[in-house]
Parts: C-alpha cells; structure tokens; sequence
C-alpha cells in the first residue's frame, strides 16, 4: 500500500547541514545528513535553529583552521 | 584569471575563467575527487563518508564572492567586470557509481530540500541576482567527473535566455491578462500527446517547440516562482516526478542517459515575478541510440534549432516507460 505524505516525509527525516571549512582553508563544505524516520520532522522547520547552527559553524571553522 | 567581458553584439556578458583549463578531466574511480575519502587513500573533497548529500565551492569556479581584477582593462566598446557570484558542487550520494536515475525516490527527495536551502541561502547574497541549480550528465554533455552531481552558478545578473523567458512571460500576461504557464499546461492537458507524466503538483511534457528529440519540461501546476515557494506536498510531488522521468530516460536506450538539467526559476533581485514559473528543462542529446543532436550552424550560428523529430512521438516513447514511484 502506497505511503501517504506524512509517512513519506517522516520516512526521509528532518535535514540537518553541518558547515565546515575545507582542507585548503578558504572554500566551505556543507554535509547535509537527514534523520531517516529517527526524528519527527516539523514540515516548517526542516533545519537547525539558527543560533545553534551559527554556534556549530563556528566550532567546526575554529577546529579546521 | 577571471573576469566578465561584455559582449556588444548581443548585449550579454562572457565569462573567462583560464583556472578551468587545468581542471579535472575523468579521473579513475580510485581517483576521484568526489568520493569520500578512504582511509589512508588519497585526500578528495570530501574528508568524510557520514553523509547523504554535501555541498562545497567548486575548485575551478567561474565565478566567485571575492574574485581577482580583471586580467585586462576594459574599454568603452568592451567592459570588463569582476566576475562576482558563487560556484557550488552538489554531491548527490557518496556512491560513485551510481546516478541520480539509479537513486532511490528518498534520495531524490533530499536533494530537492537541499536545493531549496542553497537557492535560499544563495539568494540572500547581496552580489546574486540569479540562482541557477543544473546538471551536466555524461560524456556526451561535457562531463569531467563521473561520480554523480550538480552544480549551482550564483550570477551577479540575470543571464540572458531566463531574462528572455522573463520577458516573454511578462508580455503574454500583460497581452492576454493570462498566465503563460496556466496557458501551456491546459494546452498539454487538453492535447494530451505530449504529456508524459503528471501528478497532483507537477506535469512532465516534451513541448511543442521541443529543440531536442527527448526535450522535457516539468512544470508546477501552482504559480510557485521557485523552490522556496513550494510546500511539503510538492517537495515529494517534485522528486516523484524526477525519479519516474530520469527512469524513464535511462529504459529508452536500455543506457545511463546523457542530459543538461536546468531548473529554471524566478530572479533573486527583488523584483516581483509573480507571471513566471519554476520549471526544469531537460535537454538531452541523444536521437537515437547511436547518433547525437549536435549544435551546428543554425543552432549555433542563428540561433534557430531543427528538431529531427516529432514532439507526439517522442512523448509518446518515454509515455510508455514511466512507472509508478514506491517508496522504501
């Protein structure tokens, strides 16, 4: 039996990024993992808040540099 | 070197970017950039394997948020311009050998919400003013590196063949006080030969003016001017589509089909376009299987394609390859 939307979105899961720099020091990378059925996805709201996503780039920025 | 040359006998920029004559040209599998690094292997783009699709700015860029000056002084019949903007790499799955037809609907699905957060978080420059996500697949198209991907230009103005889209859509509302896209899609519907696929949110067709033999647009049935507009239903209606017509591609040859992949959407300039539509255009170069369409002297020369073919036939052909979507 086909899934219905609900089921198909949480299925999938909520998207989460992950911003770093990259080895030659200059460009970005982002990794976008999603949660695959772990997480109830809110529809609206498929990434992080913006203060914690802020606060993880800056970590991530601060170990590969 | 890079820079923006502007073009007087069209009224349109070039850009020159003499990094990518070194670029990457089809490495190895156990060379390529894109995979995630192996232990002990040699280090790629890609430090880690834990991952579903990753984004990162392109080595080889023709366009850049901080680029050189212009490699030459511009004149009053040529200008020159920094080439502002952003280049980006999407990398569709760690699997190198798989392609975005071969990946599951799930997957397809990821890819359309995080094209959704690059065309949001790329719009929101303050130099961009055209967000432009595309694909090059195969050899035949160009390609320099096989592992599955895309790419986004962020320009710095709106390039000539969307602005051209742009005015038409504008003058056949202002004409007719109709939408053009609601115009197209109730001719399709009603004709119905060159319809290939359809769902609540979306319709597959090759069109009328089909430039290429395989030529196929997807259009939003809602007036949504980009990715962003979308709601949770056509996110998923979107990705089904996709998946039923890069399958569809692949069965007509019984080969991972070549193709261009543009997603063709409303400028990030701030103006209004509520009269144009997102769609995607697929040009594939393939006629049959053994001979290519090439661009030659009316295609290249005057601008004026020769379709081989029948729109009705064609669609006809990859009609009768799509298959229902399942999801895991």
């Amino acid at each position: 039996m086909q899934k219905d939307f609900k089921e198909k979105t949480q299925s999938v899961g909520a998207m989460e990024k992950r911003r770093v720099v990259m080895a030659d020091g200059k460009r970005y990378l982002i990794y976008y993992t999603f949660a695959n059925g772990e997480k109830m996805p809110d529809t609206e709201d498929l990434k992080l808040p913006e203060a914690q996503a802020q606060n993880s780039t800056a970590e991530e920025e601060k170990i590969n540099v | 070197m890079s820079e923006l040359r502007w073009n007087p006998l069209l009224g349109e920029w070039v850009a020159t970017a003499t990094a990518r004559q070194n670029r990457t040209f089809l490495p190895p599998a156990d060379f390529c950039p894109l995979c995630p690094t192996k232990p002990g292997g040699f280090p790629t783009e890609i430090p880690e394997a834990e991952y579903d699709i990753v984004v990162f700015e392109n080595q080889f860029p023709s366009l850049s948020p901080n680029p050189p000056e212009p490699a030459i002084a511009g004149s009053e019949l040529y200008p020159t311009g920094k080439s502002f903007g952003e280049c980006e790499v999407l990398v569709y799955t760690p699997h190198h050998d798989s392609t975005l037809a071969n990946e599951p609907v799930e997957q397809i699905y990821k890819l359309v919400q995080v094209w959704t957060d690059r065309f949001k978080e790329l719009s929101a420059l303050e130099f961009v003013k055209y967000v432009f996500i595309f694909e090059n697949k195969g050899e035949a198209i160009g390609v320099t590196l096989h592992h599955p991907h895309g790419q986004i230009y962020a320009y710095p103005f709106v390039p000539p063949k969307i602005k051209q889209q742009i005015e038409q859509a504008r003058k056949y509302q202002s004409e007719k006080g109709r939408n053009l896209f609601d115009d197209i899609i109730a001719e399709e519907t009603k004709d119905t030969r060159r319809v290939v696929a359809e769902n609540d949110s979306f319709i597959a067709y090759i069109p009328f003016f089909a430039r290429y033999p395989y030529e196929t647009h997807i259009t939003a049935k809602r007036n949504v001017a980009d990715l962003t507009a979308m709601n949770g239903a056509e996110q998923i209606n979107l990705a089904e589509i996709l998946k039923q017509i890069l399958t569809a591609f692949d069965k007509l040859f019984n080969v991972s089909f070549p193709y261009i992949m543009s997603l063709i959407e409303a400028p990030s300039d701030g103006e209004n376009y509520d009269f144009f539509r997102f769609h995607i255009e697929f040009y594939p170069p393939m006629r049959t299987a053994v001979k290519l369409k090439y661009l030659a002297g009316s295609e290249a020369g005057a601008g004026m394609f020769i379709n081989d073919t029948l729109a009705e036939e064609k669609a006809a052909e990859l009609r009768g390859l799509v298959e229902e979507v399942s999801w895991k």
